[in-house]
C-alpha cells in the first residue's frame, strides 16, 4: 500500500501541496486536477525526484523520503514532458533503461525489452530512434520503459496531453491492461480519462485533495442538483453571480450553462443526469 | 525601416549578457596587456620601448583583435540566427519586412557589436597607461593617434572579416553547430597559416596570410629600432596596407554573399519523420523479470553508462572535427618541420611524441571544456533525467560513468596522438620507433594534467546552474590555471593545478624528476578523488536540486563508505601538501620571481663590493670524485694549491659552499685561515652559499697556502633535485667544487633596478683596465691550473674528467679512471658519467702528433656519430691550418640528457641528447639546408682555441673573443668543408636574422661590438656577420693571419688577459688603410647601412658585349646605443659617406644561389647618396643585385636587387 500523509511542498512563495493525504492500495487510481493544481509535485515527490517540505510517504511501510531507493526499485515513472537521448532506437534506449532498473541478467532483459516492444506495438520501429517518433508512439515508448522490470507501482504523470483520440484511446488500454494488479497513479487534467478507467480517483485544486472516491461516488453526490439550459451569452454574468455556475459551453450561438442546485433555478432550466465533469467542477470549485 | 530595425539590432545585442561579457574580458585584457608586467606586451616594454609608442599600440590592437574570432560567432548566433534559435523564424519570416531590410539590419547589428568589443580592447589598451601600477618610465609621449589608426587600420577590417565570415556560414547552412565549429576551424586554420609561412616563406606571402594583419605590421616594423618604434605610425602603405586591402576586400565579399545567398523562411520543410503505425494486436505478457541491486549489477550499469556516455562523444561530430583538426595542425606543422625548416631534427620518437602532444594540447582543452558541460548536462538536455532519476540505478555508476567516458574520451584522443605519431615518424624518416619515448611522453608526462583537469571541471559543474554556464566556467579555469598562472609573481607550484612535474624526458635517463613527480601525483591525485566523492554527495538527483537543497540532504547522500573515502583523500591531500610545503619552503629555499628579486637586491646590500676583490689563484687541482649512479649520490674530495698572485696581502676570502646542506659538506678547510662565524652579515653571507675564511696571518703575496676539501651529493629529495643521475650524469667544477671569491648575480634588467630602487648598473670594466686584465672571463680565482682527477662510478658505465686518461681499473666493485693533463688547463671542467658506447677515430695530423678522438653516446643514439667525427678531423683541419697547432691530447665528446647545449671544456665536450645527435644534417649538396650537427660540433672545437687558447680579459667585449672568434672559426671551417654557398646560408639564418631580431627585442641598450656585455646578438651574432664581411673585405688569408698573430701573442700565457682592444690593434694593422672606416663602423659604433638599386637599364654594346647602366642609392646610418634612433652619416659633423660597396650580375636568380655564381662582381667605393654608375660585361645580366654576399650590416635588402626583363633588351629599364 501506498500511503501519502499530510505532504506539504512549496517553492518559495507558492504551496503546490498542502497536507495531502492518500492512501493507494493496487488498481488504477485517476488524480484529476486543472494546470497548477499541484498534481506534478505530487507524482515527483512519489517518484522521489522532489523532497517534500513535510509529510510523509511510505510504501508498504517504508518511508521513501527517507529511503528513495526502495520506492525506485518498484517505481515505473511515466513523466509528464520526457525526452529522450537523440539518434539511440527504441530497443537500444530500452534495453539502456532496462540495465539500469537493475535487469542485469542478459537474456531476461532481452526477451523483457521484446515483449513490451510488441505489447506497445513498436516492434516493427524498434529500430528507429526514438527520438523521430510521432507524439502517441513516444508516449507508448514511454509505457515500454515505465513497465521495465515489474515495478508495483506506475506513476504516468499527463499520459494524454497533445495525443489524438485514437492514440489516446489506445494508450489508456494499454495502461489499463498492464496495470492489472499494481498501484497505477494516473495524473491528469482530461475528465475522460479517469472516467473510462479508474475505480479511485481524487480531484486536486490549489495543492490540495478536494475529492476522493470512486467516479461514481462524487457523482451520486450532486444527483439530481444539476441544471441546464440554453441563454444568451450577455446573460452568463448575472447567472454567475446569483447561482453556482459550474460550466458554460457555446452552442450555435447561444451558451448552455449548468448550474448546481437543489431545485430549478428558475424555469427555463431542465434538470439533467450528471456527468463526471459536473462533479469534478462541483468539487474543484467546492460548491458541495 | 531599415534604420529603426538597425536600432532594434543594436539595441538587443547590446542587452545580451554575452555582449557585456565579452566587452569587459575585452577590455580588462587591453588593460592589462599595456599595464601588468609579466604580460606578453608589457613585458616588452621599458624604458627603450615605451608602451603607448606607436607600433606597440598597432600590434596589441591586431594581434588581440583575434579574439574577435570567438565572441563575433557568439553575435551571428543570436544576430542572424535568432529565429532559428528561439524557434521563432515562422513566426518573423512571415511578417511584412522586406529581406533586404532584414538581413542588413542583422548584418549591421552584428558588425556594430563586434566593432564595438573590440573597440573596448583599444579603450583598455588607452587607459592601462593611467592604471597606477603602470611603470611611468615605459611611457613616451600621448598620441591619440597611435589609438585612431590601429581602430581604423585593424579594428574595422577585422571587424569586417570576422562577422562577414561567420555571417555566410549561418546565411548558407541554418546550422549554430557549424557557426562554433567554425571559430575552431577559423582558429586552427590561422594557427597553421602561421605555422606554414613562419617557416621560409617570403615576406609578401607571410604578410598577405594573415587576416588579423599582425603578421604585415611585424614584417612592416620588423628590425625597427626603439625609437623608430616609439614614434612612427604603422606605414599606410605598402604590406599593412595591402594586406588590410586584401582582407578588408574579403570581407566585404563576404557580406555580400552572405545577402545574396540569405534565404527567407523554413529551409527544411520536415520537421518529424513520418513512421507507419501498427494496430494492437498483441496481449501485454510481463514475465516478472529478476531485478536487482547487487555489485555486478551496479557493474552492469557502470557499464552500460559509459558505454553510452564515451560513444555518444567519440562519434560526435565536436570530437571527431576537434581530432582532425588536432591532427591536421600536427601533420602540417611536423611536414614544415621536417621539410621546409633549414636545419630539421631528425625524425625521433621524442620530436615526434613531443610535437604531436603540443599539437592535441589546446584541441583536448577545448573539448574537455565542451564535453564537461555536455556530458554532466546531457541527461537533462534530452529530457530524460526524469526517468533516470526514478530508476533504481545508483548515483555511483551513474556519475562514474560520465567521468569515465570523458576521461576516456582524453585517453583516446592521447593515444590516436601517439599513433599518428608514429606513422608520421615511419613516413618522414628512417629513425627506428621508441614506443617506451611515445608512451611516457604520452601517459606519464602529458595526459594526466588533463585528466587531472576532466575531474577539476567535472567537479564545478555540480555548483552550476545550467550547462553554458558551466562550459564557461571550465573555460575561465583552463585559461586561469594553464595561462594565467604563469604571469603571476606569487604563483608556488602547489597552486599549478594538475601540473605533476615530470622533468624533461631523457632515451638515456627517462623523466628527469620522478621523485617530484610521484609526490604531486599524489597530491593533485588525492584532490581529484576527493572531488569525486564530494561529488557523489552533491550530485543533481530530481527535478529540485539547486545547490542548497542538495547541501541540505547531504547527511543522506553519504554514506560510511564515501565519508571514509573521503576523509582519508582530504588527508592525503593536506598531508602531501604540507609536506611538499615544508620540502620547498621550509627544508629548501623554493622563492617566487618576486621573492628571487627581493634576493638579489639583498644580494648587492650584503655584498656590495667585495664581489670584485681579489682572491688567491689556484695553482693545481687535485680531485677524488666517486659517482653511486644507482644510489645517485656522489662524493667530491680533493685539495687546491692556491697562491696569492696580487701585490697586497690577503686578510680574508669567500669560498662558495657547493652544497646548501651544512651537513653535506664534509670537509673545507684552508691552510693558515680560520672560517669566519660570527660578524656582520655572516649568515646571510652563508646563507646566499659562501662561508668567510680569514687568513691569519694575511696571506703575503707570493704565498701559498693549501684547500682541502670533502662534499657529499646527496640523492634527489622533494624540492632539492639532486645532480647526480642513474644514466648520464654532468656536473661542471662550478656545481661540484668550491670556488674561491663571490659570483657576480647583480641583477641586470634596467627597468628593474630602477623599480627595486638599485644604482644604476655598474658594467664591466673597461678595456683599460690593467687591474681588470688580471683576471680572465672564468673568475678571479685562477689562471691555467694543473689538473689531476680520479673518477670512479658503477661498474658498467664510464667516467670521464678532462684530461689525458693515465689509468683504467676496477676497484672496490666501481670503475675507475685516472685523467690528468698533459699541460694546464682553465679551471673549468666536467665531470659525466654514463652507460656509454664509445666510437673512436684518430685525427691525422700532418704536422705533428695525431689527435685521438672519441664520441660516448647513448647507445641507440648513433645517426649522427660518423658526421659528427668528420667534422671534428675537418674542423682540425681548419685550425690547425689557420691559427696554430691544437694544445692537448684528444677530442673527446660525451651525450647528457636534458638540457640543449653542448660546452666546450679542455679536450672534452659534453653535447646535449637534444641536439647534434638528432638534428638531420640534410643534403651536403642542398645550399638550402643547414647542418647544425656538423656546425656545432665544429663550434665546440673551435673554443679550445678561443676560450681555451685566447682566454678573454673580464672587460667589456669580453665574450667577443670567445664566441665571436670561435663563430669565425666554425663558419670558416663550415665553409672549407661544405662550400661557400651552405655557409652564406647558415649566416643568413644562425647570424643576420639573430643579430637584427636580437637587438630589437632586447630591453637593455645595445653596445658597439667591441664593448659588447655578453648580449649573444653581438658575442655570436654580430661578431660573426662581422668576421665574415671583413674577411672577404680584406682577403680570408689576411684576416685569419692576424687572428693568429693575435693569438700568438695571448694565446696560452695567463694574465693580462686580451680584449677586443688588442685584437682590433691586429685587425687593423692588417687591413688595408681604406678598411679602417669599415673596421670601426664594424666595431666601434653600431652602424647600418642602406642600399637601394634605382634604375637600371642593360644595352649592347658595339664590340658585342653589354653597358650596365645603373643607379645606387647608399646611405650609412649610425644608431644610438640608448635608443637605436638612427642618423645619416650624411647629417653628422666631420663624417663623409665613403662606402665600399659590391655590385653583383647574374645571368640567373641570385637567391638559388645565395648570390654565389655572379657573372661578374664590381668593388666601387661610393660617397654620394646617390650614384649612376657603368659597368661593362661581356654577357647580359638577368639581374643585378648590391652587396650581393652581404658583407655590410643592413636591415632590409629586398630592394638591393633588380630583374631585366627580356623583352627589354635595348632599353631595359625599369
Amino acid at each position: 500500500m501506498l500511503s501519502i500523509s499530510n505532504l506539504s511542498k512549496s517553492f518559495g512563495q507558492i504551496k503546490a501541496l498542502q497536507n495531502v493525504s492518500l492512501d493507494l492500495k493496487p488498481g488504477m487510481f485517476g488524480l484529476l486536477g486543472p494546470n497548477g493544481a499541484g498534481k506534478s509535485t505530487l507524482m515527483r515527490n512519489l517518484a522521489t525526484l522532489l523532497q517534500p517540505d513535510s509529510g510523509t510517504i511510505t510504501l508498504d511501510g517504508v518511508d521513501i523520503v527517507k529511503q528513495p531507493q526502495t520506492m525506485r526499485e518498484t517505481l515505473g515513472y511515466l513523466p509528464q514532458d520526457f525526452g529522450v537521448y537523440p539518434r539511440m532506437s527504441a530497443m537500444a534506449l530500452l534495453d539502456h533503461l532496462a540495465v539500469l532498473k537493475g535487469i542485469s541478467n542478459k537474456k531476461a532483459r532481452k526477451e523483457q525489452c521484446e515483449n513490451l516492444l510488441r505489447a506497445v506495438n513498436l516492434w516493427k520501429m524498434r529500430g528507429a530512434a526514438v527520438a523521430s517518433y510521432s507524439g502517441g508512439m513516444r508516449q507508448r515508448f514511454g509505457v515500454a520503459q515505465s513497465l521495465l522490470g515489474d515495478p508495483s507501482v506506475i506513476i504516468v504523470d499527463e499520459p494524454t496531453a497533445g495525443l489524438d483520440p485514437f492514440e489516446r484511446q489506445r494508450f489508456l488500454d494499454l495502461l489499463s491492461e498492464a496495470g492489472e494488479g499494481k498501484i497505477v497513479i494516473l495524473s491528469t487534467h482530461i475528465v475522460d480519462d479517469v472516467r473510462d478507467l479508474c475505480p479511485d480517483m481524487a480531484i486536486m485544486g490549489d495543492g490540495e485533495i478536494v475529492a476522493r472516491g470512486a467516479p461514481e461516488e462524487l457523482i451520486a453526490k450532486i444527483k439530481g442538483k444539476v441544471w441546464r439550459t440554453q441563454v444568451d451569452k450577455s446573460e452568463v454574468e448575472s447567472l454567475k453571480m446569483k447561482h453556482k455556475l459550474l460550466s458554460t459551453r457555446l452552442l450555435m450561438g447561444g451558451v448552455i450553462v449548468s448550474i448546481l442546485a437543489d431545485k430549478a433555478p428558475n424555469a427555463g432550466f431542465e434538470q439533467s443526469d450528471p456527468d463526471l465533469e459536473d462533479a469534478y467542477f462541483a468539487h474543484l470549485y467546492q460548491l458541495v | 525601416m531599415l534604420g529603426q530595425l538597425t536600432k532594434f539590432e543594436i539595441r538587443y545585442h547590446t542587452r545580451q549578457i554575452g555582449f557585456w561579457i565579452a566587452v569587459v574580458a575585452m577590455f580588462l585584457v587591453g588593460i592589462a596587456i599595456i599595464s601588468m608586467p609579466g604580460v606578453t606586451f608589457a613585458a616588452e616594454t621599458g624604458e627603450r620601448i615605451k608602451a603607448n609608442g606607436a607600433i606597440v599600440t598597432a600590434a596589441s590592437t591586431s594581434t588581440l583583435s583575434l579574439l574577435a574570432m570567438f565572441f563575433g560567432a557568439v553575435f551571428v548566433v543570436s544576430g542572424v540566427m535568432r529565429d532559428q534559435v528561439s524557434k521563432s523564424l515562422e513566426m518573423i519570416h512571415s511578417t511584412p519586412v522586406t529581406t533586404r531590410d532584414m538581413i542588413l539590419s542583422r548584418m549591421i547589428g552584428v558588425y556594430v557589436a563586434t566593432f564595438i568589443c573590440i573597440t573596448a580592447l583599444s579603450i583598455g589598451i588607452f587607459l592601462g597607461q593611467f592604471m597606477p601600477w603602470m611603470d611611468k618610465d615605459a611611457l613616451g609621449p600621448l598620441n591619440p593617434f597611435y589609438y585612431l589608426q590601429p581602430l581604423l587600420l585593424f579594428t574595422a577590417v577585422n571587424t569586417l572579416f570576422v562577422s562577414g565570415f561567420y555571417t555566410l556560414i549561418a546565411a548558407t547552412t541554418s546550422n549554430r553547430a557549424l557557426v562554433y565549429v567554425s571559430v575552431v576551424g577559423l582558429f586552427t586554420a590561422y594557427i597553421s597559416a602561421g605555422l606554414y609561412v613562419g617557416q621560409d616563406a617570403s615576406d609578401l606571402i607571410t604578410a598577405l596570410s594573415d587576416p588579423f594583419g599582425a603578421s604585415a605590421l611585424s614584417i612592416a616594423v620588423e628590425f625597427w629600432p626603439a625609437d623608430e618604434q616609439n614614434t612612427q605610425m604603422v606605414p599606410w602603405l605598402g604590406y599593412v596596407g595591402l594586406n588590410r586591402l586584401v582582407w578588408g576586400g574579403i570581407g566585404l565579399f563576404l557580406f555580400a554573399a552572405s545577402y545574396g545567398l540569405f534565404k527567407r523562411g523554413l529551409i527544411t520543410g520536415k520537421s518529424k519523420r513520418h513512421h507507419e503505425d501498427e494496430s494492437s494486436s498483441e496481449q501485454i505478457i510481463l514475465a516478472a523479470t529478476a531485478t536487482n541491486m547487487q555489485f555486478s549489477a551496479i557493474i552492469a550499469t557502470l557499464w552500460a553508462r559509459f558505454k553510452y556516455e564515451y560513444f555518444t562523444t567519440v562519434r560526435s561530430i565536436p570530437f571527431i572535427i576537434l581530432t582532425l583538426l588536432a591532427l591536421t595542425t600536427f601533420a602540417i606543422s611536423i611536414y614544415f618541420q621536417m621539410k621546409f625548416l633549414p636545419n630539421p631534427a631528425l625524425a625521433t620518437s621524442a620530436l615526434m611524441g613531443a610535437t604531436v602532444m603540443g599539437n592535441l594540447a589546446i584541441p583536448l582543452l577545448i573539448m574537455v571544456v565542451f564535453f564537461s558541460g555536455e556530458i554532466t548536462w546531457r541527461d537533462k538536455t534530452a529530457g530524460i533525467a526524469e526517468i533516470l532519476d526514478s530508476s533504481p540505478v545508483k548515483n555511483g555508476p551513474l556519475l562514474a560513468g560520465k567521468w569515465l567516458a570523458l576521461m576516456a574520451m582524453v585517453v583516446t584522443l592521447v593515444a590516436a596522438g601517439v599513433l599518428f605519431g608514429a606513422l608520421a615518424q615511419v613516413v618522414l624518416g628512417n629513425v627506428p620507433i621508441n614506443w617506451l619515448t611515445f608512451l611516457n611522453l604520452a601517459f606519464v608526462s602529458f595526459a594526466p594534467r588533463i585528466l587531472l583537469l576532466c575531474v577539476l571541471v567535472l567537479f564545478i559543474q555540480n555548483f552550476m546552474p545550467n550547462r553554458v554556464i558551466g562550459m564557461l566556467a571550465s573555460a575561465a579555469l583552463v585559461i586561469f590555471f594553464f595561462i594565467a598562472m604563469n604571469f603571476f609573481p606569487f604563483t608556488h607550484p602547489l597552486m599549478e593545478y594538475g601540473s605533476l612535474r615530470s622533468g624533461g624526458w631523457s632515451e638515456m635517463n627517462g623523466f628527469s624528476s620522478l621523485l617530484r613527480y610521484s609526490w604531486f601525483a599524489l597530491y593533485w591525485g588525492s584532490l581529484a578523488a576527493l572531488f569525486v566523492v564530494l561529488s557523489t554527495w552533491l550530485w543533481r538527483r530530481g527535478t529540485q536540486a539547486n545547490l542548497w537543497n542538495r547541501f541540505r540532504s547531504l547527511g543522506k547522500r553519504m554514506s560510511l563508505l564515501s565519508a571514509v573515502l573521503a576523509t582519508f583523500f582530504a588527508v592525503s591531500f593536506v598531508g602531501s601538501g604540507a609536506l611538499i610545503y615544508k620540502a620547498y619552503n621550509i627544508d629548501n629555499t623554493f622563492r617566487t620571481q618576486k621573492q628571487n628579486d627581493l634576493r638579489q637586491v639583498e644580494w648587492e646590500k650584503v655584498f656590495g663590493e667585495n664581489w670584485l676583490k681579489p682572491v688567491p689563484k689556484i695553482q693545481t687541482i687535485e680531485v677524488d670524485v666517486e659517482f653511486h649512479p644507482s644510489k645517485r649520490t656522489a662524493t667530491f674530495k680533493g685539495s687546491y694549491i692556491v697562491k696569492n698572485t696580487s701585490d697586497e696581502p690577503l686578510s680574508e676570502v669567500y669560498i662558495s659552499k657547493v652544497s646548501d646542506h651544512d651537513e653535506d659538506i664534509k670537509s673545507l678547510k684552508l691552510e693558515g685561515a680560520v672560517r669566519v662565524t660570527t660578524g656582520e652579515n655572516i649568515e646571510k653571507i652563508e646563507d646566499f652559499g659562501y662561508r668567510l675564511f680569514k687568513f691569519e696571518p694575511p696571506l703575503a703575496p707570493g704565498a701559498i697556502s693549501k684547500l682541502t676539501f670533502e662534499t657529499d651529493f646527496h640523492a634527489p629529495r622533494l624540492g632539492d633535485g639532486g645532480v647526480i643521475e642513474r644514466n648520464g650524469t654532468f656536473v661542471d667544477s662550478f656545481r661540484a667544487l668550491p670556488q674561491f671569491g663571490i659570483s657576480d648575480n647583480r641583477m641586470r634588467n634596467k627597468d628593474k633596478r630602477r623599480k627595486n630602487g638599485l644604482p644604476e648598473y655598474k658594467k664591466r670594466p673597461d678595456r683599460t683596465d690593467l687591474a681588470a686584465r688580471e683576471n680572465n672571463f672564468f673568475g678571479a680565482s685562477a689562471d691555467y691550473v694543473n689538473f689531476k682527477a680520479k673518477v670512479c662510478t658503477d661498474i658498467g658505465q664510464i667516467p670521464i674528467a678532462p684530461g689525458k686518461m693515465i689509468a683504467k681499473y676496477e676497484e672496490n666493485n666501481m670503475a675507475c679512471r685516472e685523467y690528468q693533463t698533459i699541460r694546464p688547463i682553465l679551471n673549468f671542467f666536467a665531470f659525466l658519467s654514463a652507460d656509454f658506447e664509445v666510437k673512436r677515430d684518430v685525427w691525422k695530423n700532418p704536422a705533428g702528433r695525431d689527435v685521438p678522438l672519441a664520441i660516448y653516446f647513448h647507445k641507440t643514439h648513433d645517426y649522427n656519430v660518423d658526421l659528427m667525427l668528420d667534422a671534428m678531423k675537418s674542423s682540425l683541419d681548419t685550425f690547425t691550418t689557420l691559427f696554430g697547432p691544437y694544445q692537448y691530447n684528444q677530442i673527446r665528446i660525451m651525450e647528457f640528457p636534458y638540457r640543449s647545449f653542448a660546452q666546450s671544456f679542455a679536450g672534452t665536450i659534453p653535447f646535449s641528447e637534444r641536439i647534434g645527435f638528432v638534428m638531420d644534417p640534410g643534403d651536403p649538396e642542398d645550399n638550402q639546408k643547414v647542418d647544425l650537427a656538423t656546425y656545432v660540433t665544429m663550434h665546440e672545437i673551435g673554443h679550445q682555441w678561443f676560450a681555451h687558447q685566447i682566454v678573454p680579459a673580464n672587460t667589456k667585449g669580453f665574450n667577443v673573443l670567445s664566441e665571436g672568434l670561435t663563430e669565425n672559426a666554425a663558419l670558416s671551417a663550415y665553409e672549407a668543408k661544405l662550400g661557400w654557398q651552405k655557409a652564406r646560408r647558415l649566416l643568413e639564418q644562425r647570424t643576420i636574422q639573430a643579430y637584427l631580431t636580437g637587438r630589437v627585442v632586447d630591453r637593455e641598450d645595445e653596445p658597439p661590438l667591441s664593448k659588447a656585455e655578453g648580449q649573444q646578438y653581438l658575442d655570436y651574432n654580430k661578431a660573426s656577420w662581422v668576421f665574415w664581411g671583413l674577411k672577404q673585405n680584406m682577403g680570408e688569408a689576411k684576416m685569419q693571419a692576424a687572428i693568429r698573430e693575435f693569438l700568438e701573442e695571448y694565446g696560452s700565457k695567463g694574465s693580462p688577459y686580451p680584449t677586443t682592444l688588442q685584437l682590433l690593434e691586429y685587425l687593423r694593422a692588417a687591413a688595408p688603410e681604406d678598411m679602417q672606416l669599415l673596421i670601426t663602423d664594424y666595431w666601434d659604433r653600431i652602424t647600418f647601412w642602406d642600399l637601394k638599386l634605382g634604375d637600371v637599364s642593360v644595352k649592347p654594346n658595339s664590340d658585342g658585349g653589354y653597358r650596365v647602366k645603373l643607379i645606387a642609392f647608399v646611405d650609412k646610418k649610425i644608431a644610438s646605443e640608448e635608443t637605436g634612433k638612427e642618423t645619416s652619416v650624411t647629417k653628422i659633423d666631420g663624417e663623409d659617406l665613403n662606402e665600399w660597396v659590391e655590385i653583383g650580375f647574374y645571368d640567373k636568380d641570385p637567391k638559388e644561389t645565395w648570390g654565389d655564381e655572379w657573372i661578374k662582381l664590381e668593388r666601387v667605393r661610393i660617397n654620394q647618396l646617390e650614384t649612376e654608375l657603368n659597368f661593362d660585361l661581356y654577357q647580359r645580366p638577368k639581374y643585378v643585385l648590391l652587396d650581393p654576399r652581404r658583407l655590410l650590416i643592413e636591415r632590409k635588402v629586398d630592394d638591393n636587387v633588380k630583374k631585366m626583363k627580356d623583352d627589354k633588351l635595348a632599353t631595359a629599364t625599369q
